[in-house]
């Protein structure tokens, strides 16, 4: 399932010509809508869910909606990125929380 | 096994003051035991102390001292041998002894935290060599007038090279046109002339006909290209024999004031239709060629001033005042003209003042001087001829400071002041002028007949500086009327970027005395300016290419413009226009931007050695990134007043609340840290004109992102805090860690 923008927190990167969903996109598949000048995902389908946008994204702007293979309607999974570690918040069907913190390999 | 780091910690026990709280044994001791050498001192900052830290360190030691706030005694530590950026301060006196003296063992708890959250600061931090940089020893004055001229002839005084840009093609600006100078009625060519003989004297060179088109280069070395109009004339020949004026079928060529400079005939080119080439013939000095173009020049400047004066406002749009339908209605420039063509002959003359001053659809603001020009008229009225009716209409009457003496005067001279403002201005069938007025002190209607009206309308941006704005672009910060102003208060002269200042009326309505006033502050500036720059440390943002994506969100943030594209495609700090504020390493979402003073690799790493249970498994810890222009400041001063503060709040100094990133702030939170406070000036107050808005819409989005973890949002706060607002801190800390009891300790803690 696709990444989701929310279009009231995206800038589209100051409206600079690549935002950096675009640059980190594997596929590609993040672009700028030149009218809005907010971030999209051209092919939804082709999207493999690495999450990388959601992680870089500097507003917060990207969501995940989780494939259905890893949890139903409700199920979340959300990161926050540090210089060097990461925590994930995973929330399932029912609501229960678990959160995970990772040191990263990034060079602080 | 890496060697020992090169890391030495200093323990200052401040004549027993901090020895009373704080064991500085101890606190030496848990430095030696995590391997690092600690020493102590009764007294550092004394010269015994300078020396005993100098004898222990040499020039690539990471000194740590611990002290005092690291803003006090900090001429005394400017004397140490080791590279100043290696020397990091940190406070367990101000902000630890003092404020907890009533909790020694949490006060102990956390010097000690400090200190070892220094030591991860040193380890991370680089030496910064100084460099030079030759400076152009000249300012560039752009615009003529009566702030451009004192401009640089203050410059020139001073030892430094002064020319002076002028659109127009005679300098004197609007002062040339004027009748009298109030307060002492003395003719402004008598004072001009003076300015004027100092200019040709000094041999300032000034470019008339000349405007600026483009800016180039740093400060210190700006590269300014300019258009030269054609003047025809030609300034090192002509000595103006009179010869070519009265020839001319025309009248195209002619002197336009008796005060020209330069003194040279006015060439109109447009009224010279036919090309009878006359007056080229018969010039002794063949000075005049008909036949120049244009041309294109630069020239070099160290640092510019910028004195692009103002304009009057036009009253065309306020009808109701007759202003170029009844022929005898002026403005006051207007009048300045026609008062010398007055006779002695009775004249009634009515003024109005506040014409679309004060005027929310017009100008806002008061002009400030036009009272003061309308009551000089008027007295120049009364001189004429005493019997001269004259009536001054007006909302209040703003005669500043020793002005009411002025104002004084001109009721003693009979002039009548009416409180209102006439709503109509009519022409009668007769041929006089009718004004219709509400009096109100008598409260009742008037109406007066008058021969000529004056419209006292006030000072506007002028066109030059809107000209100037399309060519300076983003280096000059323009107020919401168009002037031209950064720091009115503290920095008046001052743009945004450095080397570019301001003076006289375009930094706003301004009298002739404030106008030379503002030119002197201006070169004041200049100078010091040049003078500095010679040496400076290059401790400008550092960009990590590795991590840099180009998104280009830290040229975008950056308030001083200072960011270009090196040929790689990466950004990088334009050294002159960069001011260390550390936005873009605020800015940056990958972290991959470091300013001298302060990385991410240290902030990093300092909220990696802190322990988050130190003072109890359900007792907050909070992390505090404070401003250290005002808010780490007030932090300080605490201890001043006798105020204390519960001691689980951990302050780190930051050169501006936008150097936080989101990533630290995500990092605190992931680690366990129950809270983060972000302090920074009010959004109009900042240091750095952006910096505290880009922090809270940072943390407006960590704050959202919190909240869709099921996180409490309030965990990251944004405080105001003043460089007064010690009470403000408290306050607000006091409910900051009450809220923070109530929620429960952080989830992501580390039991």
């Amino acid at each position: 399932m696709p990444p989701y923008v929310v279009k009231e927190k995206c800038d589209g990167c100051k409206g600079k010509e690549e935002p950096l969903c675009e640059q980190i996109c594997i596929g590609d598949l993040m672009t700028l809508d030149e009218k809005t000048n907010k971030a999209y995902c051209r092919s939804l389908r082709d999207c493999w869910d690495c999450m990388c946008c959601t992680k870089i994204c500097p507003k917060g702007a990207i969501e995940q909606r989780i494939p259905y293979q890893l949890g139903y309607h409700g199920a979340r999974l959300i990161p926050m990125v540090g210089p060097d570690s990461i925590t994930w918040t995973c929330i399932d069907i029912n609501g229960k929380i678990e959160r995970f913190s990772f040191r990263t390999r990034n060079k602080k | 096994m890496n060697a020992k780091p090169n890391i030495k910690v200093f323990v200052c026990s401040c004549n027993g003051i901090i020895e009373n709280v704080l064991s500085v044994q101890d606190l030496t001791g848990g430095v030696q035991d995590a391997g690092l050498e600690a020493l102590s001192h009764p007294f550092l900052c004394s010269q015994e102390g300078i020396r005993y830290i100098n004898e222990n360190t040499d020039a690539d030691t990471k000194v740590l001292i611990a002290a005092c706030s690291p803003f006090h005694k900090q001429s005394e530590f400017s004397n140490l041998r080791t590279n100043k950026f290696l020397i990091h301060r940190i406070d367990i006196r101000d902000q630890c002894a003092f404020v907890h003296k009533n909790k020694p063992d949490e006060a102990f708890k956390k010097a000690q935290t400090l200190i070892k959250m220094g030591v991860e600061k040193v380890r991370f931090s680089n030496s910064i060599d100084q460099f030079s940089s030759d400076i152009t020893k000249t300012i560039a004055v752009i615009g003529g007038g009566i702030a451009g001229i004192n401009t640089a002839i203050f410059a020139n005084d001073a030892g430094l090279k002064a020319l002076i840009i002028e659109k127009s093609p005679y300098l004197g600006g609007k002062v040339k046109e004027l009748f009298t100078y109030f307060p002492r009625m003395c003719p402004p060519a008598c004072g001009l002339e003076l300015f004027f003989n100092r200019l040709r004297h000094n041999r300032i060179s000034a470019l008339t006909l000349t405007e600026l088109i483009s800016l180039e280069g740093n400060p210190g070395n700006f590269e300014l290209t300019y258009k030269r109009y054609p003047r025809y004339i030609d300034e090192n020949k002509c000595t103006v024999c009179g010869l070519c004026i009265q020839e001319c079928p025309n009248q195209a060529i002619y002197l336009p004031n008796h005060l020209c400079y330069p003194s040279i005939p006015l060439l109109d080119r447009q009224s010279c239709l036919n090309e009878c080439m006359r007056c080229s013939e018969i010039c002794p000095t063949n000075a005049i060629n008909l036949n120049e173009n244009e041309s294109f020049d630069k020239l070099n400047a160290g640092a510019i001033v910028v004195a692009t004066g103002w304009d009057s406002f036009k009253p065309d749009k306020l009808s109701e005042y007759g202003y170029k339908v009844i022929d005898r209605v002026f403005t006051n420039l207007e009048f300045e003209k026609k008062i010398k063509e007055l006779t002695d002959k009775k004249t009634t003359v009515a003024f109005i003042q506040c014409v679309g001053s004060r005027d929310d659809k017009n100008l806002p603001y008061c002009s400030d001087v036009c009272c003061m020009v309308s009551i000089k008229q008027a007295l120049s009225l009364k001189t004429l001829n005493h019997d001269n009716e004259v009536y001054i209409f007006y909302n209040d009457i703003r005669t500043p400071g020793e002005y009411e003496l002025f104002y004084k005067r001109a009721r003693k001279e009979g002039i009548h002041f009416i409180k209102g403002i006439p709503s109509e201005v009519k022409e009668t069938t007769n041929g006089e002028i009718n004004l219709s007025v509400y009096d109100t002190v008598l409260n009742k209607r008037i109406d007066i007949k008058a021969d000529l009206v004056v419209l006292a309308t006030g000072m506007m941006v002028s066109d030059g500086t809107l000209n100037l704005k399309q060519v300076l672009d983003k280096n000059l910060n323009f107020n919401e009327n168009g002037f031209v102003v950064s720091h009115l208060q503290c920095y008046p002269q001052d743009s945004l970027r450095e080397g570019i200042y301001s003076a006289g009326a375009c930094r706003g309505p301004m009298d002739v005395a404030s106008s030379i006033n503002s030119a002197s502050s201006s070169v004041i500036s200049a100078l010091s300016f040049i003078n500095k720059k010679i040496n400076q440390y290059r401790d400008f943002p550092n960009i990590n290419k590795e991590k840099c994506d180009v998104c280009k969100r830290c040229i975008e943030e950056c308030p001083h413009n200072a960011y270009l594209f090196d040929t790689k495609g990466f950004p990088y700090a334009d050294e002159n226009k960069c001011r260390r504020c550390g936005i873009c390493m605020g800015s940056c979402p990958v972290g991959a931007i470091s300013i001298g003073s302060l990385n991410i690799e240290q902030l990093s790493s300092m909220i990696d050695v802190i322990d988050v249970g130190i003072f109890g498994d359900d007792e907050p810890l909070v992390l505090a990134f404070l401003c250290q222009n005002d808010a780490y400041r007030a932090v300080d001063d605490i201890s001043k007043y006798g105020g204390n503060y519960e001691p689980n709040i951990l302050t780190i100094p930051i050169p501006c609340a936008g150097a936080v990133n989101g990533l630290i702030v995500a990092k605190a939170i992931s680690s366990g840290i129950d809270g983060v406070i972000v302090g920074g000036c009010e959004d109009a107050q900042c240091h750095f004109s952006k910096g505290s808005s880009l922090a809270q819409e940072r943390i407006k989005s960590i704050r959202d992102k919190l909240t869709e973890m099921f996180l409490e949002p309030e965990r990251v706060s944004f405080f105001h805090i003043p460089r007064d607002g010690s009470n403000i801190f408290l306050n607000q800390t006091k409910n900051f860690l009450r809220v923070l009891r109530d929620m429960g300790r952080n989830p992501l803690r580390i039991i």
